[in-house]
């Protein structure tokens, strides 16, 4: 699992974990259930328009066996997408600890990309939400700064509730902060 | 001397035809299955997710497989 391989510090809690709003995935399953419903329109086009194949001089009952091996492969392919789109929803994933930002964004099968921005390192976090549906469904995209010398910036857009998620991570990093203000020995790896 | 235009002819039956596509459709099953699991074991978060997750998929896919073989023997 997960959490074994990112190894987490000791005394390390973990504030919040967050996907992408459940709109961004509805809206993507939405077009694999349209095309599993494809050959059904198809098919049922061609139950009310019979004189479409009789002027090829087809017959759907010569191939009623045929037709249902394609649609039953038609199916099983629109489902492999079906479940790809749910794999890389699931596995996209942002992670709030008390001491740093893990961000895991899943490309695509076997493109994976791990950013781990410490909370003190950050200097400026934005969020933004445009249009009309991530206003009433609440979400948007959040932007955010760090003192990194290689990657200065990291967005990630579809978060549900970006406003508590910005507050959230403002809270820990004032936290963060003050500890290692307190008690400036703490390890900051 | 055979006529050249019967050789060009496409000779695969439509037997043939759904054979080599149930066995394209079984590899790319195989394979996506393998790396679906590898992805939901190494990487989840929640084992219960995963779990239900690869049940799922089995159960919405493996009879479709099964049907497209059982339709092929028939014809």
């Amino acid at each position: 699992m997960l959490f074994e391989k990112i190894q987490l510090e000791p005394d390390e809690k973990v504030l919040k974990m967050v996907r992408k709003h459940w709109f961004v995935i509805m809206a993507e399953l939405f077009g694999t259930f349209v095309m599993l419903l494809i050959p059904f329109f198809i098919l049922t086009g061609l139950l009310i328009f019979p004189d479409t194949l009789a002027a090829f001089d087809i017959s759907l009952t010569k191939y009623t066996a045929v037709i249902a091996f394609v649609m039953a492969g038609w199916l099983v392919f629109t489902l492999l997408a079906g479940f790809t789109i749910w794999t890389h929803y699931y596995l996209d994933l942002w992670i709030i600890t008390d001491r740093r930002i893990i961000l895991i964004d899943q490309i695509r099968f076997f493109n994976r990309n791990v950013s781990i921005f410490r909370l003190e390192r950050l200097q400026d976090i934005e969020f933004s939400i445009k249009g009309l549906i991530p206003t009433f469904f609440n979400f948007g995209t959040l932007n955010a700064q760090t003192a990194s010398h290689f990657e200065s910036n990291f967005r990630s857009a579809g978060l549900p509730d970006p406003r508590e998620l910005q507050a959230v991570i403002q809270k820990a990093t004032d936290a963060r902060l003050q500890t290692l203000h307190v008690n400036p020995a703490t390890p900051q790896h | 001397m055979p006529d050249i235009a019967t050789l060009a002819e496409p000779t695969m039956s439509l037997h043939s035809l759904l054979l080599l596509a149930m066995y394209l459709t079984t590899g790319a099953y195989v394979i996506f299955s393998a790396v679906l699991y590898y992805h939901w074991n190494t990487y989840s978060t929640d084992e219960r997710v995963s779990r239900i997750t690869l049940i799922t998929f089995f159960i919405s896919t493996f009879p479709l497989l099964l049907i497209m073989g059982l339709i092929l023997l028939t014809i």
